[in-house]
């Protein structure tokens, strides 16, 4: 009995003490974007609204945006707590966004900020905007979901996986990049897609979403100045870092050209020691999904002809982007992780920098394989 | 033993006995005999046919003198059972039981003249069959011994009889199969009654806490069943049925945890089938448990495990109400078990207007008044509905308790409370012993050959072997 009695009054001390929080003054945060204004943090926050719209009759739009000052992210952020009642719940967080004001500054403090805050799950996207400010692209409202956070997340994580001319930042990569040696970043470019003016037909204006933010492609900050890559140059990286799943490549052929899907790709660098030379071995299975050349597909010859066209096509994807990053010192491709990790003797680390001295110096040699598992069911084009 | 002595007694009691009936009846000049009986509990068919009729055949006959009355009466008058008392006590016993004494100079003799005075036989009410034997026990004794004695005829069904209750003096039996059932068993529920001492007992139900008394839980350590059939199949498992007179149910001891998510009609069912009952069953008895606590814990302290568009509607439901969660839970909760136990006490007559209140009080008016949020009301019947599946009334009690002292841990530590209260409530299942084995057994400790009618079951026909871990007398299902 006197156990029990104990138990009852510990219960009733603890009451209530850890961690405890009513759904209801939760602000639930669905992105983030940083930005900086000389030593001052700027944060821009996009809190998903959870007023009953029907019942309330106060807030209509699904989102709301607050923004806070700070000589530090996290003073920032409970800065913000001036302007609402909520307490942030930071684990649904789907992207952060990184504006250009920081990342062509040092970003350590950045890291610091992502990786030490325990609230913050790591399970989000980076992203930045080469034209829009963080403020636009966070209030901006997607007509896909209510959660339009949760639609640019999806939307990149699908075109890169089933276009491959966008590359996916998951927050882990650019910790994991900051730290690894050899491996440099590359963001993925959104901007707001203003189709305010092209809307001439009434009937068409419920329909045509008025603006909308939009993946545009990758880029990566160098000495004060914005690289672009080509869609061509991300497909390559994808290739080569083996994350590609359903890409499309559109190829010339005598006549007019062919397009086809990859169904799965498979490449593993090897190198030997002391050889400035890396070979990269890729298997790439495929199939045809536009055919409009001259040659019958039932010839064994035309299928290898294809063929080879689609492996010089996947080869050409990558040297592009090879030589983008040589020309830039910025190795986005991960060839100096590689060859720290298999072949540490080739290169130091330590006291040289790969980008300026290493990379310059490398080749890629090609043997590639693309298989086509299907040619659809017409054996020649129309 | 006078019996003037008595029928002065008796004379006496009657002016405060109405239904106490004493007839003196003149035989020949000088000798009178008493017919003594109590109008109440015996029937006056009986004591007119069978006695009445013959004294009065005697006295018409005139001066014959009724020498040697035992001897007389065991040759003419029909009746079966009777008894010469020597008692005074017992005579009153079997007077207020039904018979009728017959007192003539120094002989006093009881006649069984029994009146009907229970209901017939009719369905379960308290354990509702679909398929199966729809007979019930009745508050008759003898009824309910016929109903087993119907299924099991044979020789090695026994009965230890004893009477309990010093005002009361109900009959209580001890029935039980010779050769399966362990004297261990036996031995020990019969020394347990033999001990009770009380003034009265008015139902089987008053016994369960005599016999099991060591154990501090509020899981039921014995089970009760107005089934005949489920009686008698407890039976032949080597397991002791207690009945009692005045008591329509009876107790099974010793009763394990499985057997409450057992039924007699899984075994009308293909093995799949009544496997997947069982296994729901389970499923129900967790749910009906950990439900609320759950989802208190999860909402107040770790919202982060909910996916995200969850998260906003649970938002967006409680935004509108202004109390805790746990208050909220309460609310609900509180109100289902007024519901509940208003339901079960209401005459079916009255019924309807409980659950249209009950329906539009908790499904509707209640989320509109902002009082409680919709996610709450979902929650609270899932784990109500879940332990409504239980029929008997004493798990639905343990079920309760545990849920409220979950909740409770939930609403204070959150995850890690709902943890130690299910390692509690783990805890406290297995700690239990009835007559001297695990509570949870075969499920643990784990007895591998005993699996195929536990949880799970197997093919009626390969359920040869009877439980092992009630009875080790008699293994086989044969013979």
């Amino acid at each position: 009995m006197k156990k029990v009695i104990l138990l009852l009054i510990l219960v009733f001390i603890c009451t209530g003490c850890y961690n405890y929080k009513e759904l209801n003054d939760l602000g639930i945060v669905s992105a983030m974007g940083i930005s900086k204004d000389g030593e001052v943090y700027n944060l821009d926050i996009q809190l998903l609204n959870v007023l009953d719209s029907e019942k309330s009759g106060l807030n209509k739009s699904p989102i709301t945006v607050i923004s806070g000052q700070g000589k530090t992210i996290f003073e920032a952020i409970r800065s913000m707590n001036k302007k609402t009642s909520k307490v942030f719940f930071l684990a649904d967080v789907d992207y952060v966004f990184l504006d250009k004001s920081v990342l062509n500054d040092s970003i350590d403090e950045i890291m610091d900020f992502l990786v030490r805050d325990t609230k913050l799950s790591l399970n989000f996207l980076i992203i930045t905007s080469t034209q829009n400010s963080s403020l636009d692209i966070l209030s901006s409202i997607s007509h896909f979901d209510t959660n339009s956070a949760n639609n640019l997340y999806n939307a990149i994580i699908n075109s890169e996986k089933r276009y491959g001319g966008i590359n996916s930042l998951h927050v882990r990569e650019l910790v994991s990049n900051y730290y690894s040696k050899g491996k440099d970043t590359i963001f993925p470019n959104v901007y707001i897609k203003d189709t305010n003016n092209s809307s001439e037909n009434d009937s068409l204006e419920d329909s045509k979403s008025e603006s909308y933010v939009e993946v545009k492609n990758m880029v990566f900050f160098k000495d004060n100045e914005v690289i672009e890559l080509t869609d061509e140059e991300t497909k390559g990286v994808n290739f080569l870092r083996n994350k590609i799943k359903n890409a499309s490549l559109t190829i010339e052929c005598d006549g007019g050209y062919f397009t086809i899907e990859t169904l799965e790709s498979k490449i593993k660098l090897k190198s030997k020691l002391n050889i400035d030379t890396i070979n990269v071995k890729g298997n790439v299975g495929a199939e045809i999904v536009y055919y409009g050349c001259k040659n019958n597909l039932d010839d064994a010859d035309v299928l290898k002809n294809i063929s080879k066209k689609a492996e010089k096509e996947v080869e050409s994807y990558i040297t592009k982007a090879f030589n983008k990053s040589k020309k830039y010192n910025y190795d986005f491709l991960g060839l100096g992780n590689y060859i720290y990790k298999n072949n540490n003797k080739y290169f130091d680390f330590e006291k040289k920098d790969w980008n300026k001295e290493g990379l310059n110096k490398l080749n890629l040699k090609y043997n590639m394989d693309v298989s086509l598992y299907k040619q659809g069911n017409l054996r020649g084009d129309l | 033993m006078n019996t003037l002595d008595i029928i002065k007694n008796l004379y006496k009691l009657k002016e405060n006995m109405p239904d106490l009936i004493i007839k003196k009846i003149n035989i020949g000049l000088f000798k009178h005999v008493y017919v003594v009986s109590n109008e109440s509990v015996s029937s006056g068919d009986r004591v007119n046919d069978f006695i009445l009729k013959y004294f009065s055949n005697k006295s018409i006959i005139g001066n014959k003198v009724l020498e040697n009355l035992k001897k007389d009466i065991n040759e003419y008058i029909p009746s079966i059972n009777f008894k010469c008392v020597t008692d005074e006590k017992k005579l009153y016993e079997l007077l207020f039981s039904g018979f009728t004494l017959v007192i003539y100079k120094n002989t006093c003799i009881a006649y069984e003249t029994r009146a009907e005075l229970d209901r017939g036989v009719t369905e379960p009410t308290s354990e509702p069959v679909i398929r199966g034997p729809k007979d019930s026990f009745t508050e008759n004794y003898q009824k309910n011994l016929g109903l087993i004695r119907k299924r099991v005829k044979s020789e090695h069904l026994l009965i230890k009889e004893l009477t309990l209750g010093v005002q009361g003096k109900s009959k209580v039996g001890l029935l039980y199969m010779d050769n399966i059932c362990e004297d261990e068993l036996i031995n020990e529920v019969y020394l347990k009654l033999k001990n009770i001492n009380v003034d009265g007992i008015m139902d089987v139900n008053y016994l369960k806490s005599y016999i099991d008394s060591s154990n501090k839980t509020l899981f039921p350590t014995l089970m009760y069943t107005e089934k005949p059939d489920d009686a008698s199949r407890y039976l032949l498992e080597g397991r002791v049925i207690v009945t009692m007179e005045n008591s329509p149910s009876v107790i099974v001891c010793p009763t394990f945890f499985v057997d409450f998510f057992q039924n007699s009609e899984d075994y009308y069912h293909k093995p799949f089938f009544s496997t997947f009952m069982r296994v729901i069953r389970l499923l129900a008895f967790i749910l009906a448990i950990i439900t609320p606590a759950l989802f208190i814990a999860v909402i107040s302290y770790d919202p982060e495990i909910l996916p995200v568009n969850l998260l906003i509607n649970f938002s967006i439901q409680r935004s509108n109400v202004p109390f805790p969660i746990i208050i909220e839970a309460f609310i609900l909760l509180f109100t289902f078990e007024l519901l509940y136990e208003g339901d079960a006490r209401t005459p079916n007559n009255r019924g309807t207007s409980l659950s249209i209140l009950g329906a539009l009080v908790l499904g509707d008016a209640a989320v509109s008044a902002g009082l409680i949020s919709p996610i709450m009301v979902i929650v609270v019947a899932v784990s109500s509905i879940s332990s409504l599946i239980f029929i008997y009334y004493d798990m639905q009690g343990s079920i309760r308790f545990w849920r409220y002292t979950l909740m409770f841990f939930s609403a204070t530590f959150g995850v890690i409370g709902f943890i130690m209260g299910v390692l509690l409530l783990v805890i406290n299942l297995c700690s239990i012993k009835t007559f001297g084995k695990p509570y949870t057994i075969p499920i643990f400790p784990f007895i591998y050959s005993q699996q195929g009618n536990a949880i799970l079951r197997k093919d009626i026909k390969s359920l040869n072997k009877r439980p092992s871990y009630v009875t080790r007398k008699n293994i086989f299902r044969k013979g």
